[in-house]
């Protein structure tokens, strides 16, 4: 693990690189975009933490308002560092299956308010009786597959047969429906929004359901960054499960966010008169298809990624010099925080904290 | 960090927590055996890139199947924790420039043999005032370029002149040539190029070759002007068979053969694969379709798709946190809980997201390796 901790005060400009480094102006912006949006709808943030892997950022939003007092997580191990670091009221959304899982989850349980999805019949079995046993109370919501053929139950049916079961059972508390759209770009405005209604409707579809049959739904936990907006215009959704926008990779331009994310490298070779090479490469930028942007050198262009290194090329030769150093700006930022163990954070060029990020590789 | 839960020496590999980077110690001696065999057969060495597995445990075991004691690293922070762990002759792969990281590259320099990249001369010249001032010597190789936007310089007068300053530079002791033809990359008209294919590989190696031999003739050129050249670093897993054909070569530089991984797969079938990330099914929404835990953060995709351990299942789609496998019969028979090996991509990308490695012999687990260096860009 690295554990890089430049000085408070400390330039911009005279950080090692490559570093990833977080604008706490465009974070708290983004933070506070959110705390205003959601101040007085019935809808509230439930962030979510693969984004950001880090309490401290977590807490960061709770404190300033406009969420459930909770976060979401991506694993098991990623909710323990959550509780950890603060974090009291937990939803993952995501399928804890293994008995050994369960039982560390059962534990959790008796630190903080622990609630899980699932979508499958036998899983709740099960949680229901370790939970049991450990004489805790989880709480279930139900995933629901709107459209990305990944996990989720795939008909009001199968919904209604899990929240039956799960009134029935204990150690386990019905809590509600979850669900996931992973759509990263619009044709336009219209269409995101759109898409984003008639993909939360197969959700809400399924807490119908349950409802008639007499069963309360107390939670509607949907989505992502991009229906941070459109949630809070559907009646019935209690919570949005926005990751990305804290952070922000340009593939999510469109819901007016700052990138606060940024990977600092420096220069080191000018192969060619256009092209030069930078010191950071897939290994600690990651790559998901679309090359990262250099902030404000619209002249500078990326070509390509080695596993150390990045090619940059230029309009004109001798734009760049060795030593310069340039800020990326990740069009995809959650596989890239994941490589990390520290944010230097950064306002107006002057370090001004460090931040640990303890969650990164919890994929347990 | 990985917070996996750890079980005792000799549970059953199932029993072992998931997503979790199994490695088969068996695979992993035969593998490193073969290929000590063949490169000392050849008369050269094998400095591997440790950045393929990241674990000090498999460096060391790297050097004790070789006759040398040298290892590959790509940053000056792998090189320290590598260093920590008791490996005493480093290579690091890569240009460092920035001063303060040449006041700490002169301070591992005291304790350890460091052998670094050069492409520049006022970076040598730099190198050369701390390594003086530091009363450390350095090693040098010069990076000769073999494409237009790669590290390094054409074979010609600029490389002759470098090499005629680096030989006169105190601190620093030139030691010879440095050459990389087979290097993995990502850019927007897609993925990588198709050096990873199996009708292109016969073609690639006669390229790395012809571009080993360019190095080799510059090297007779520079050698004919009185410089003397010790070494002359070249190679990769994928075209270490004909590089080590060259006369002339010293060192092959190789990484992937140790663990191995699915872009080599078809490629390189004298190795086999050590490396597997063990997943665990998590959601069976149809009969042909399982969802498991184990996706990008846990196998890596930037480079290509993992490819699953079953016959007729196929990883067709990896999301951050998520594996969708597909198969081509109805999976009846599996369960939530089931496990699901896969072989990553690209195995230096995959250890990259790993703070532990699980040794596996038997089907048991014999060892748990931590890899300190993940993270260490810098």
């Amino acid at each position: 693990m690295d554990n890089y901790r430049p000085l408070p005060g400390t330039l911009l400009e005279d950080l090692d690189t490559p570093s990833l480094i977080v604008d706490l102006n465009a974070l708290d912006h983004n933070l506070q975009s959110v705390t205003d949006l959601y101040k007085d709808t019935v809808c509230k943030m439930r962030q979510h933490t693969k984004n950001i892997k880090s309490p401290r950022l977590a807490l960061r939003q709770i404190n300033m308002g406009g969420t459930v007092g909770g976060v979401c997580t991506a694993k098991l191990s990623e909710a323990e560092v959550m509780v950890e670091g603060g974090v009291n009221d937990v939803l993952i959304p995501n399928q804890v299956v293994h008995p050994d899982k369960i039982s560390r989850m059962c534990a959790l349980a008796k630190q903080a308010d622990i609630k899980v999805c699932v979508d499958n019949i036998e899983n709740v079995k099960i949680i229901s009786s370790i939970a049991s046993n450990h004489s805790v109370e989880i709480g279930i919501l139900i995933e629901v597959d709107t459209q990305m053929g990944r996990a989720g139950v795939r008909s009001n049916e199968e919904g209604v047969a899990i929240a039956k079961m799960t009134q029935e059972l204990p150690g386990v508390k019905f809590k509600g429906v979850m669900s996931h759209q992973s759509l990263p770009e619009f044709i336009d405005h219209e269409d995101r929004w759109k898409i984003g209604r008639d993909t939360i409707q197969i959700c809400l579809d399924v807490k119908n359901a349950i409802e008639l049959e007499g069963i309360p739904v107390e939670i509607v936990s949907s989505g992502e960054t991009f229906t941070i907006d459109v949630a809070t215009q559907i009646p019935g959704v209690t919570e949005v499960e926005g990751g990305t926008y804290a952070l922000m990779g340009h593939r999510y331009d469109y819901m007016g966010y700052k990138i606060a994310n940024k990977i600092l490298t420096t220069v080191i070779s000018n192969p060619s008169d256009c092209k030069f090479i930078g010191d950071v490469g897939t290994s600690a930028h990651s790559w998901a298809g679309i090359a990262p942007t250099v902030y404000s050198r619209t002249d500078v262009k990326i070509d390509k990624f080695f596993e150390n290194h990045v090619v940059f090329s230029t309009d004109k030769a001798n734009s760049l010099s060795i030593g310069d150093k340039l800020l990326l700006e990740p069009d995809y930022q959650d596989m890239l925080v994941n490589r990390w163990d520290q944010y230097i954070c950064v306002r107006n060029g002057i370090v001004e904290e460090v931040w640990d990020i303890p969650g990164r590789g919890c994929t347990q | 960090m990985e917070r996996p839960i750890f079980k005792d020496i000799g549970t059953q590999e199932i029993e072992l927590d998931t997503p979790g980077l199994m490695i088969d110690l068996d695979f992993l001696e035969y593998n490193l055996n073969y290929m000590n065999t063949f490169i000392e057969s050849k008369g050269l060495n094998v400095k591997p890139y440790v950045g393929a597995h990241g674990s000090p445990a498999i460096a060391h075991k790297q050097v004790e199947y070789s006759s040398t004691s040298g290892i590959t690293v790509s940053t000056l922070g792998q090189a320290e924790v590598f260093a920590q762990n008791g490996l005493n002759d480093i290579f690091i792969s890569n240009i460092i420039y920035n001063k303060s990281k040449i006041k700490r590259l002169c301070s591992l320099a005291k304790n350890v043999n460091i052998t670094l990249l050069v492409d520049n001369l006022s970076n040598a010249q730099d190198l050369s005032d701390a390594a003086k001032f530091s009363g450390v010597e350095i090693n040098i190789l010069l990076v000769i370029r073999c494409y237009e936007d790669s590290l390094g310089v054409l074979p010609g007068t600029e490389a002759q002149e470098i090499c005629n300053n680096l030989v006169n530079l105190p601190g620093v002791n030139f030691q010879g040539l440095f050459g990389k033809y087979i290097n993995n990359y990502v850019s927007e008209s897609g993925p990588e190029d198709n050096s990873y294919n199996v009708s292109e590989f016969n073609k690639k190696n006669k390229e790395s070759v012809e571009f080993a031999q360019k190095i080799l003739n510059f090297r007779e050129q520079i050698q004919i002007n009185g410089i003397d050249v010790n070494s002359v670093v070249y190679g990769s897993t994928y075209d270490y068979l004909d590089v080590a054909s060259l006369s002339g070569i010293t060192d092959i530089v190789a990484g992937s053969y140790a663990l191995m991984d699915a872009k080599y797969k078809a490629l390189r079938t004298e190795f086999k694969n050590a490396a597997r990330v063990m997943t665990c099914v998590t959601s069976l929404p149809t009969s042909k379709t399982i969802i498991t835990d184990g996706g990008r953060k846990a196998i890596g995709g930037d480079l290509g798709s993992p490819e699953a351990s079953i016959k007729g299942a196929i990883v067709t789609g990896l999301s951050a946190e998520h594996g969708n496998i597909e198969f081509e019969w109805e999976n009846e028979n599996l369960k939530l809980g089931d496990r699901i090996w896969c072989i990553p991509y690209d195995i230096t990308a995959c250890v990259n997201l790993h703070d532990y490695m699980f040794g596996i012999r038997g089907g048991t687990l014999e060892s748990i390796w931590n890899l300190p260096a993940r993270g260490h860009y810098r």
